[in-house]
């Protein structure tokens, strides 16, 4: 058995113990009420029986009591309800304690009164009365007799007195006779007792009785419950001077009379101790009675403290496993101590949480699918090249995949909760998508699908967007899922793939007949021009003429096609881009009204991975452009510049001060036969741009604040372990052309 | 002799509020204003045939309340407690030898007259008054306590003596009452002399 079982059943024995003593004294009080001399006996016993009694119950209970206080001021589960009971129990013991205990008082002292009776009292006074009556004539006797021995006595001479004496007792009948001189000298005595070595001494008041009137008597006490009567006479002195006598007589109250003396006696003095220990007998009975009382009630105590901790103990138990399930600790498990309703409570208590926690692992588990499931399309929508952005009926952004935000530039997983007309502010590509997708919203609702042109740094983005409603919510608004994917390559590879099947065709449906309708015109004017005269022979010189010089003319734009379409294998090798410029700047210096190339050349700038053929041709067609559209003004200029872009791309700008593009086919400029020239074939931007994309570069082009144009070529570039420029370092926009 | 109920009522609080004040109080030793005493006036030892005699005059003037019950047939023990003491330097002192005298003080309804009994002896006398007896009972003389054989020769011996009202031979319910009363708490002081020879 562990301590606290120990703890336990020694708290239970003591309290068995204390109700058992109380019950025992409540017995012992019961069987000696009618009986004062045993209620005296026991008295003590019932005292400490029930001192102990309420020793221990006030131990158990101010613990008991303690440990409540403690517990109702920390505010413990349970406390108030135990206090609560606490008092109903003890009101409920109090007040029949009360009643019980006030009829039981007026009970015993009514009890102990009924003991006397005034007649009683009255009639032992009487008898006592008539027995001291009875006893002064055996008194008076007694004396007579002493008077006539001492007047036998008187002149007899001291020597003889002896004799005489003994003689003068038998007469009389007396135990005893005794002769004192003055000072109570003993001149003769005479006794019936032969063990008794001195007669009895006269008694202090009998000198005094005797110088009164010479005689004395008085009854007396003997050993044994007897009485005798002490009777005493004193003779007159012979002489003037001379001793006087005294003769004592010692006379028993025997036979019939000193019994009946004795017993009366006896009554008497019992009846009157009995009447004197009314009180004190009545007090102890009350105080008895109240210890007894106490105990009970103290037994009744502690019993509602026990009862109220073990009625109340399931309950706190309840508490705390309640405090813990909302906690969130569901593995709670309340020991079921009893079979009744608690313990039902309690059971219906584990099954709930059980179940809780079978819903809880379940909900769990659900949670985790989803999670699960919501990660797979996170996944899905990260590899997914199509932007997709969940909107919520707020217009905020509920998800958004990284396509979209590479897209729009925007990293918009940030601001997923945020409605996405915010970060419009911020981005403009996202401002020209919201107000896109209001302008269709408003048009079409949330299901509709078009095609999105947006503008960029880079030039048009189009976009293939769709929208669809997502279904509604609790408030009755519905939220819209927008896919969208960036057709920009595709639309100009399909462009480009157009127009090289154009060039194609050109190539081989006007290439072809051209030198028939060549060779055709120059033999005509080979046989006609010297027959003619000389008005028809200069028409037919000039026409056949014209007709070779346009023959020409178309061939080069024929060849140009036929270059433009023509898309042979790159054959790329590390190239100096710098030193690539200075060689093509070369082949254009300063005549015929053109300006020198002036170069502005990072040395920085890194090798590329070019075919060096195509990138010559690209700078060809930049710096032959740039000319161009000088068109040999004044103070024209062409600056060939080379540096390292923020994105750590190489970057080739071509600029001119001429008088710029036209800002409405800006977009278009290198598109095939976008020209604002007067001449050329209106395909060199769009090879260059052609040539560029090759590379894996871009090219932009943009009118200068100063006036004049710039062209931009951004290319890969190339590292010294031989790889282009990882895809870490380079921008969004990059990553997501190589992405796409 | 049945009270009414109102006069039950009375009677019955006048008793319980006693009882209720003993409880209150209980524990806690309240002192009355004793009206009653016993002193030791003199005592002194002497040496007769190598035995100590003890002769002493005691005082005993008995409180109301112990009056009140002699009167009412209740009999009074008095114990006279003798103590010889051997005295040591830098030790407590060795109590040698202790003698109790019990005597009994009774009041005779019948004879009227006052009953004093030594218990040890089993002798009695009868006194017409109470000063007779108590006078009597104050008297000893040539009480033997200790053979001088019994005595170290070369230490140095003490005697004392006192009396006391025995409570422990009263009627029950008076010794409840008896406890708390200090009308039944007589006793005199130790009174102590040397043994000289």
């Amino acid at each position: 058995m562990d301590y606290k079982g120990l703890k336990k059943l020694a708290g239970r024995s003591l309290v068995v113990a204390a109700v058992l003593l109380g019950a025992s004294a409540l017995v012992l009080l019961g069987l000696t009420s009618q009986d004062s001399e045993q209620f005296g006996r026991t008295h003590d016993l019932l005292l400490l029986i029930n001192g102990i009694g309420a020793v221990v119950l006030l131990l158990l209970i101010s613990s008991n009591l303690y440990r409540l206080v403690r517990d109702f001021r920390a505010g413990k589960a349970g406390a108030r309800l135990k206090t609560r009971m606490l008092l109903a129990f003890v009101t409920l013991a109090v007040a029949p304690l009360v009643i019980v205990w006030y009829f039981a008082v007026q009970f015993l002292n009514q009890g102990i009164d009924s003991w006397f009776d005034v007649r009683v009292e009255q009639g032992l006074g009487d008898a006592l009365e008539l027995s001291r009556s009875a006893l002064d004539v055996r008194m008076r006797e007694d004396l007579e007799k002493t008077r006539l021995a001492a007047v036998q006595i008187d002149g007899i001479r001291p020597m003889q007195l002896v004799s005489v004496l003994g003689d003068l007792r038998r007469e009389a009948g007396a135990m005893e006779i005794t002769v004192f001189g003055d000072g109570s000298r003993i001149i003769a005595t005479s006794t019936s007792d032969p063990a008794a070595l001195f007669p009895s001494p006269p008694p202090d008041d009998m000198s005094i009785g005797l110088r009164r009137s010479g005689r004395y008597v008085s009854l007396e006490p003997a050993l044994a419950g007897r009485y005798q009567v002490r009777a005493a006479v004193s003779l007159r002195p012979r002489a003037p001077g001379a001793e006087t006598l005294v003769v004592q007589g010692l006379y028993p109250v025997g036979g019939r009379i000193g019994i009946l003396a004795d017993s009366v006696e006896q009554s008497y003095r019992r009846y009157r101790e009995l009447a004197f220990l009314r009180e004190p007998l009545q007090s102890s009975f009350t105080i008895t009675l109240t210890l007894v009382v106490l105990c009970c009630f103290l037994a009744a105590l502690y019993g509602g403290v026990f009862f109220t901790r073990r009625l109340v103990a399931p309950l706190q138990s309840l508490v705390a496993g309640t405090q813990a399930v909302a906690r969130g600790d569901l593995d709670t498990r309340l020991p079921i101590a009893t079979h009744d309703e608690v313990g039902f409570l309690i059971d219906s208590f584990n099954e709930m949480i059980l179940r809780l926690k079978n819903a809880r692992e379940a909900a769990r588990w659900s949670q985790q699918q989803v999670e699960e499931e919501r990660a797979q399309l996170a996944a899905i929508l990260a590899r997914l090249t199509t932007g997709v952005i969940a909107l919520e009926s707020d217009r905020s952004i509920r998800i958004a995949n990284e396509a979209a935000g590479l897209i729009l530039d925007a990293d918009l997983a940030r601001s997923e909760g945020h409605p996405l007309e915010e970060l419009a502010e911020q981005r403009p590509l996202v401002a020209q998508f919201v107000a896109a997708l209001r302008v269709r919203g408003e048009k079409k609702g949330h299901e509709w699908r078009d095609e999105l042109e947006l503008r960029t740094d880079t030039g048009r983005r189009t976009l293939v967007c769709a929208s669809t409603a997502l279904p509604v919510d609790e408030t009755g608004a519905a939220g819209e899922v927008i896919v969208f994917d960036d057709v920009t390559n595709l639309v100009r590879a399909q462009r480009d793939a157009a127009w090289g099947e154009v060039a194609r065709r050109l190539a081989h449906e006007i290439k072809n007949p051209l030198t028939p309708i060549q060779l055709s015109a120059e033999r005509i004017r080979r046989r006609f021009l010297k027959k003619l005269d000389a008005v028809d022979a200069e028409v037919l010189d000039r026409a056949t003429h014209t007709i070779v010089q346009q023959v020409e003319a178309m061939r080069d734009m024929v060849n140009a096609f036929s270059e433009y379409a023509r898309a042979p294998a790159l054959s790329l090798a590390v190239v100096d881009l710098n030193q690539l410029v200075r060689e093509v700047s070369y082949l254009y210096p300063a005549r015929d009204g053109h300006p020198a190339i002036e170069l502005e050349l990072d040395q920085g700038a890194g090798e590329v991975a070019a075919d060096v053929v195509r990138m010559r041709q690209v700078l060809h067609n930049l710096i032959r452009n740039a000319l161009d559209a000088l068109d040999s003004r004044e103070g024209g200029r062409v600056t060939v510049s080379t540096s390292i872009s923020a994105a750590g791309d190489v970057e080739l700008v071509v600029s001119d001060n001429g008088p710029g593009l036209d800002p409405d086919t800006l977009d278009k400029i290198f598109e095939p036969y976008v020209t604002t020239k007067s001449k050329g074939t209106g395909l060199g931007l769009a090879i260059v741009k052609k040539l560029v994309e090759e590379h894996r570069g871009s090219v932009v082009a943009e009118n200068t604040e100063g006036g004049g144009a710039a062209v931009h070529v951004r290319l890969p570039r190339h590292q010294i372990d031989g790889t282009e420029t990882d895809n870490n370092s380079r921008t969004k926009d990059e990553r997501w052309r190589e992405h796409a | 002799m049945h009270a009414t109920h109102n006069g039950c009522f009375h009677q019955t609080a006048r008793r319980i509020a006693p009882a209720w004040a003993l409880l209150v109080l209980l524990g806690a030793s309240v002192a009355w204003a004793a009206d009653g005493s016993f002193q030791v006036r003199s005592a002194a030892a002497r040496l007769t045939d190598n035995v100590y005699f003890v002769d002493a005059r005691i005082d005993y003037e008995l409180s109301d309340k112990a009056l009140e019950a002699l009167d009412n047939g209740v009999v009074l023990t008095i114990q006279m407690q003798i103590e010889v003491i051997r005295k040591r330097a830098f030790l407590p002192d060795a109590l040698i030898a202790e003698l109790q005298q019990d005597s009994t003080l009774s009041y005779e309804p019948l004879t009227q007259r006052y009953v004093v009994r030594n218990i040890n002896s089993g002798l009695q006398a009868s006194y017409a008054t109470l000063f007779s007896a108590l006078s009597s009972l104050g008297r000893v003389n040539g009480l033997p306590v200790i053979d001088a054989a019994l005595l170290d020769a070369e230490a140095t011996h003490r005697m004392r003596m006192r009396v006391v009202l025995d409570q422990d031979t009263l009627p029950g319910p008076l010794r409840l009452i008896a406890f708390w009363s200090s009308g039944f708490r007589l006793a005199s002081d130790w009174y102590g002399w040397t043994i000289r020879d």
